[in-house]
Formats: structure tokens, sequence, C-alpha cells
């Protein structure tokens, strides 16, 4: 047996040996920190047996597999001290995740006590320092043991599984899980852990199933990386815009209003005017005419541009629609047929576009209240709309346009490193989803790949995200959850023009269609405004700050002066306050 | 902001306390407002030198 490791050395065996003999035949320190291998490229447990030629690579805690198996394991000591504490518990999922890891319980949830009692029982397990032992069972068997066991879900899982698949198990001491690994050789080696929170979560995550009790914790090799860790999360929640934005007084919540319709306050509102102003401002230096248009609409003018078709769950509609004799409006979820019909009022000639037509635009998308969360979903928001009307040849140059306004808003408000970019396409499986055709999805969206590329842009691409009449280009953002939303927005549209008999004439005098580019600047004033505040923890540039000085005379002797003082600041356009309490002045 | 006592009333000045650096002295008032006049013009992010 003969296997080749990562830095090129060769190791000959006489007989077929486990992975982790391997490691231990390497070096001792290389198998105490051995969590998982890469056998041929592919990872498998340490307990895998090797015969014949292949490439072999130890993973420690270091990379990302090993870090993933070091966790498997610990989510699989908290179901052991979840059994041990509460043995009514039926066992769920509980796999790894990029933080760390979780496990659903069907139990009742666990408050902070409860979780740090199970901290003490985990520590008890990995101190007895049980081995873990990989078995395999057929089918029939696994279900009855499983049965036996009493863990329903655990039977449902196999039950699920394909019939030609190794169903493996992995028992450690008094506990034994279902599971395809892999995990480490023993519990002992698992050195820090934190159970950091418990949450609902439904079984399958489907709504109609049971509401099972999720405990999410994390393990690190060293306390110290633990300690950091923790204190990253501390300081994430500081930032937490639906935490700090609150508390800073810039919006607010009311039930009886409804979720996801937040209240901008005095600060808040302040920001977002600020913002508003410099946007429409630097639109018009570059050639956006504005349009105000309405913000609901007869459904006829949603069923000409298929939104009627493609979008109707997202939209709030006013009127009963099973009444012939009714009128049906819709609250607008975009702004685009609005603008065109701007557009439509006089014949254009080639020498009229490129047509650049920019709103601040509210818009109304109906989502489940579930889903509302802090400024970043929401049912009602704003944003920096636009619809730039190009000939075919002026596609690129208007593109590259857009792209440029959004970077210049991005780099001025110091965002420019946070975000990533993602060409969204359609979903080829899924074509009754989408206008148009294979042909035009594949030509269009391979000129935006060309776009891109020349722009020197680093993209990544993603099927299924596309709008319904076109590719995207999404800027997106990171929340300090690591939850990814998108900031800022340029599609291609190649086929509402037609829906709406949009045209202009060419030189030879003849009828021509013209392309669509729907763009955002800043995206939608809400969004931007939580990543502002999570990015800055509230401490905005001054130019955003809502109070950007603040006039402190010492006793009331000097309140004039100060009076004095802020009117000449406000005299010169800044946002200035006294603060005359008279209380001393560190 | 700006901290104003005896002295900054009789020379027509400001004391600057700002979040980037801190104390920053007594400045002139006309001084201190074209330099935060050009903050908010240029849009200027400036980088936290100090912790509260």
């Amino acid at each position: 047996m003969k296997i080749t490791l990562k830095d090129g050395s060769v190791k000959e065996y006489a007989e077929a040996m486990r992975i982790i003999d391997i490691a231990k035949d390497i070096s001792e320190g290389l198998a105490r920190n051995a969590c998982a291998a890469e056998l041929d490229g592919k990872v498998v447990d340490l307990r895998t047996v090797v015969d014949g030629e292949h490439a072999l690579n130890i993973l420690t805690f270091n990379d990302e597999a090993g870090k993933a198996a070091y966790r498997h394991t610990t989510s699989h000591v908290l179901a052991q001290a979840v059994k041990r504490l509460y043995p009514e518990a039926k066992l769920a999922i509980g796999p790894s995740i990029d933080t760390g890891f979780y496990y659903d319980f069907d139990c009742p949830p666990f408050d902070r006590e409860a979780l740090d009692a199970l901290e003490k029982e985990m520590k008890k397990i990995i101190k007895e320092g049980e081995e873990l032992e990989y078995f395999t069972m057929p089918r029939e068997e696994a279900i009855k043991f499983m049965e036996e066991k009493e863990e329903p879900y655990k039977v449902e899982l196999i039950k699920d599984l394909p019939e030609d698949s190794v169903i493996s198990f992995y028992r450690q001491g008094d506990f034994t899980d279902l599971c395809a690994g892999p995990h480490l050789m023993s519990t002992k080696g698992i050195k820090a852990i934190k159970l950091i929170s418990s949450s609902g979560a439904y079984w399958r995550g489907n709504e109609k199933n049971k509401m099972l009790t999720r405990v999410y914790g994390t393990a690190y090799t060293k306390n110290a990386d633990l300690d950091a860790y923790l204190e990253h999360l501390e300081d994430i929640k500081k930032r937490d815009h639906n935490k700090l934005g609150r508390e800073m007084e810039l919006f607010a919540t009311v039930d009886v209003i409804g979720q996801g319709l937040p209240l901008l306050m005095p600060k808040g509102a302040k920001i977002i005017q600020t913002m508003q102003r410099w946007i429409e401002d630097e639109e018009e230096k570059r050639g956006y005419m504005r349009t105000k248009t309405p913000l609901m609409a007869k459904k006829d003018l949603y069923v000409i541009s298929d939104h009627w078709n493609h979008y109707k769950e997202g939209m709030f509609v006013l009127g009963d629609e099973n009444d012939p004799n009714a009128e049906v409006f819709a609250l607008r979820p975009m702004t685009c047929p609005f603008q065109y019909y701007v557009y439509k009022q006089s014949q254009k000639s080639y020498r009229d576009l490129p047509c650049r037509y920019g709103e601040t635009s509210t818009l109304f998308r109906n989502e489940d209240s579930g889903e509302m969360h802090g400024l970043t979903r929401v049912r009602q928001f704003t944003i920096s709309e636009g619809h730039l009307v190009v000939t075919p040849e002026q596609i690129e140059e208007e593109f590259y346009g857009c792209v440029d306004l959004a970077k210049y808003c991005l780099t001025t408000l110091g965002l420019q490193d946070d975000v990533t970019y993602r060409l969204s396409k359609w979903d080829p499986n899924n074509k009754e989803k989408y206008l148009g055709d294979a042909e035009q999805w594949d030509k269009t969206q391979q000129r935006m790949r060309e776009i891109l590329t020349h722009l020197g842009i680093d993209f990544t691409e993603e099927e299924g995200e596309a709008a319904f009449y076109g590719p995207k280009l999404d800027i997106q953002a990171k929340n300090v959850y690591g939850k990814e939303d998108t900031m800022i927005t340029i599609q291609l549209d190649f086929a509402l023009a037609e829906r709406f008999d949009m045209f202009y004439i060419d030189a030879n005098g003849e009828k021509k269609r013209p392309f669509i580019i729907h763009r955002t600047s800043i995206g939608c004033y809400e969004r931007t405004l939580a990543w502002l505040i999570e990015k800055y923890a509230g401490q905005f540039p001054t130019w955003l700050c809502p109070e950007q000085v603040r006039v402190l005379p010492i006793s009331e002797k000097y309140n004039d002066y100060a009076q004095k003082v802020k009117a000449a600041l406000s005299e010169n356009g800044i946002l200035a306050t006294t603060d005359e309490r008279s209380e001393k002045i560190g | 902001m700006l901290v104003v006592g005896q002295k900054e009333e009789e020379e027509g000045k400001v004391s600057v306390r700002s979040r980037y650096l801190g104390d920053e002295g007594m400045k002139d008032l006309n001084e201190f407002i074209d330099a935060i006049c050009r903050e908010i013009r240029t849009k200027e992010i400036r980088k936290i030198e100090v912790t509260e």
C-alpha cells in the first residue's frame, strides 16, 4: 500500500491500514491533532482503511473540514449531555456550521441556566474521554435499532435515505447517534467549548412541522481562541443595527402599526434626508431626469408588465379581484412600468437616447411577518431607483455608467471593501418563472459577463437569482451576523420594452426596440442605513451625522456665548445644538 | 463637542473635543467652522484615533 502526502513525500506499507494509524506512524503529534482526512481529494473519516495507491492529507483543526469534524463531534457530545439530563428529549439533526455547530431536540427550550448545566455535563463527558466507535447496519436493522431507542426523527431520517445507502452510526460510551461522520477518534480531544444560545427551529424547516429546540454552540482547540470569538460575538451584538439603531433613536417599530414598517425618527430621518439630497444631486449631474410617479396602479398595469403573473404573492392588492365590477389596484413593488409611461409620453428618436430616469421611489412588498427584521427586511421601503432607456449600441457605456455611480456611492460611504459582486442568472430549469427564451438569456448573460470582466470586477455567478425580465449585477453585503443581502442592483432588461411597446426612431426612420437598464445607486435607504449603523457602530462620518456639533457652556454664565457659537455654526449649514445643563464637564 | 467658558468667550475661541482625536485644544471659531465645513462638504471619512 502506497500513499503520497501533501508535501509530496511517499510512504509505503506492507498491508492496508487505518488513516489514523498512518498518522501515528508519521508522528504522535499529528495523530493527536488529526480530525479528519482527505483521501484522493475526498474528505473521509480517520477510521477509513486505506489500501492500494492513494493521495492522503491529514486534516487538523486548521483545515476547514478538520474544524467541521471537531465541531461535529462536539455536537454529539451535546446530544449525549442532553440525553443524560433530559432522557425524554428526542434527537433530530446536529451538523457543524461555519461558526460552530447546532443540534435540534424535541424538548422544551433551554434557558441560560440549563445551557450552563449542559455545558458542565459536556465537560464531564469530554473528561470521560470515550472513543467514538463507528459501525454500520443494514437498513431494516437500523430502523429497528432507532425505534427501540425511541428516536422517531432518526427513524424518519433513515427511511429517507436512498435504498443503497450505507447506514452508519457512531457510539461513544452510553450514547449512539446515526451519523455519516467524519468524527474525531475520541471526545477527549475537545478542548474549549461554549453553548451560545437556544432558539426554535421547525423540523425540516417546515412550519407545518413541530417546533424543535435548537442549541447553538462552538468549539476551539484553545481557550484563548474561544474567548476571542466570544468577545467578537459581544461586539457584533452591540453593532446589530436592530439594537443600536433603536438605542440611538434612529428608528422604531410599533406593533399596532405593523411589523416591517419602521418609523424613521428625527435622527434617522435626517440621515436619510442627507443621503437622499446627495444622491438626487449626484444623479442630476450624471444626466438623470427626475420623475415622481404614483405608489399604486390598477391591476391592468401589472398585467402588462407581467408582475401579475410573476410577482402577485408579493404584492398588496386593493379591492376584490373576484368582483367583476370592482376596480382592483395594487401598491407598487417596482417602479419600472411607471417610468416607462413617462418615456412613452412623447415619441423618441435615437438622438433622445439614452433617457435616464431617476426616482426616489417608495415600494411595497408583502412578506411574512416572521421574516421582518429591523431596517433590512421591511414591507415598505424607499430606493434610489432608475431606469435607462438605451439603444443596443449604448448598453455597454450606460452599464459602465451605472457601475461607476454605484462604486462612487460605495466609496463615499466607505463601504467599497465590504461588498461582493454577483452575476445573477436565470434558472434554465424553471423557464416559466421568466420572460424570454434561452437564446436571449444566454446572450444577455454573456454580454454582462463581458462587461464585468472588462471592468476588472471580481464576481461570482449564481443561477436562479435573476429578475424575471433579465440578469442582474447584484452588489452584495453582509450584516454583522454574516447574513448576505443585496445592497445595489443593476439589471439588463431585454423583455419589458416589448411588453410596453416602447420604441425609438433610428437614423433610417425605422422603429426600433430599446434596451432597458434597471438600477439603484445607493440601493434601499433603509437597508443602507442599517449597514452604515453596523459598519460605523453608530459613529457615522460627520457629513451623515444628524447632529454634527454640540456646544457645551461650562456654566450658565456662558449660555449667551454658546448660543452665539451655535448660531454661527448653523449659519454655515452645520447641524449644531447646545447643551445648557449646568453639569460639570470632565 | 465644543466646550466654551471664560477663556473661550474672551478670546472668541472654542475648545474642541472630537471623537476622532480627543482633546484638540482651543481653536479660533472661524477656523473651526472652515475646517468642519470642508469635512462635511468633501464627505470625509476620518479615522478614530482615540478610544472613548
